[in-house]
């Protein structure tokens, strides 16, 4: 059996254990261990190796959960509640009150408490008395030079707008006036005579 | 251009993104929906307060400054819950009472957790004319100053143990314990009221 052969299989063990490679290349790969010993033996040992971290892991999620089951409903229940529970975490609280009528009932008397005061805090809904939000807002404008210069920009146009409004309707004011003016002393002259 | 829009149709997100482009209107709207909610907030997390409203104003105001330099408009409400107790803190501190209870989460030299002392209000105590809502004030006010930031945050700002963690700088771990022992406090305090009603 060439090596490279054999290096390129061994390359694909963890994956053919895992199960994570295509139906030709399982193929492929049990075609070479059932001729190559030597491969075949590391990949006996690899999965004794990948089987024994597997179950290690499951006896240390299993102990975290059982160890003391009591102070893990006692510390949670407020997370149980509130939906902050882990799924995994989810999963073995329902199974744990499921299994104890006491703790059904605890859960129950919480739920309840919590139902009560929710709908205690929203009866005694507090509202402040008077709107603030004008009197944010304008201090908020104050503190920004921006809308400051652009208050002035606005308060400027406008004063020119009128005072080009003024001279305008005095511009055209005048000549009647004094027309007025003309006509009165012609009339008090006509008198006179 | 005129500019009709509905400012009080829009989401929060919206107002702020308005805001951040120096639209007025959308401040006063967002102040107007913020306000109840923040002085509620205060209402229950300083109760011995001479002036409530100075303590909303003074948050919405520095809402209102910061709002240009939030990034993702998603977290407006753990950001808001963020000066909210920096202002607590702030309160707490001008009172020179320290923070209680941070060392109430560590075991002692005994390896016993230190126990939240008995506020509970006996019924016997009080006269048949207090609200239940009177009584609820009084037991979140006699919470250690920690223990009432965390419960007010969850029960009337309706936030996640990562957003009170993210609003307070308190670990998840420890918001989570500590939210769990008030509300055990609370519910042994509260019980007899609740089953009267």
């Amino acid at each position: 059996m060439a090596k490279s052969d054999c290096d390129k299989f061994l390359k694909m063990l963890p994956a053919y254990i895992e199960g994570k490679i295509s139906s030709e290349q399982i193929i492929e790969i049990e075609k070479h261990l059932s001729v190559c010993s030597s491969c075949f033996e590391k990949y006996i040992n690899l999965k004794n190796i990948s089987q024994k971290i597997k179950n290690s892991f499951e006896n240390i999620k299993q102990e975290k959960f059982i160890s003391d089951k009591d102070s893990f409903f006692n510390e949670n229940l407020s997370a149980y509640i509130d939906n902050e529970l882990s799924n995994e975490e989810y999963l073995f609280f329902n199974g744990y009150v499921a299994l104890n009528p006491e703790k059904r009932k605890e859960l129950d008397e919480m739920l309840y408490f919590e139902e009560k005061l929710k709908e205690s805090l929203e009866k005694n809904r507090q509202i402040l008395q008077k709107d603030l939000s004008k009197k944010i807002v304008r201090q908020i404008r104050l503190e920004n030079p921006a809308c400051v210069s652009e208050m002035y920009v606005t308060a400027s146009i406008a004063t020119i707008i009128l005072v080009l409004l003024t001279i305008t309707a005095a511009y055209f004011s005048i000549p009647d006036n004094l027309h007025n003016f003309a006509v009165k002393a012609h009339l008090i002259k006509e008198i006179k005579h | 251009m005129l500019n009709f829009k509905n400012y009080k149709k829009l989401k929060i997100e919206e107002l702020i993104k308005l805001i951040q482009k120096n639209d007025f209107k959308a401040m006063e709207e967002l102040v107007k929906r913020e306000q109840d909610k923040i002085y509620m907030t205060f209402y229950y997390l300083c109760p011995d307060c001479d002036d409530l409203y100075d303590l909303t104003q003074e948050a919405l105001l520095r809402m209102c400054r910061g709002l240009s330099s939030l990034k993702n408009p998603k977290t407006f409400r753990g950001w808001l819950n963020r000066i909210i107790s920096n202002l607590f803190y702030d309160e707490l501190r001008k009172k020179h009472k320290h923070p209680q209870c941070l060392s109430t989460d560590e075991e002692d030299e005994d390896g016993k957790v230190m126990q939240i002392c008995d506020n509970c209000l006996c019924p016997d105590e009080y006269t048949l004319h207090l609200e239940v809502e009177d009584i609820i004030k009084e037991t979140i006010s006699k919470l250690p100053d920690n223990f009432r930031l965390v419960m007010v945050l969850r029960e009337l700002g309706g936030l996640s143990y990562e957003e009170i963690s993210k609003a307070t700088g308190i670990e998840v771990g420890t918001v989570k314990s500590r939210i769990n022992r008030a509300r055990h406090k609370m519910k042994t305090c509260l019980e007899p009221y609740f089953d009267n009603n």
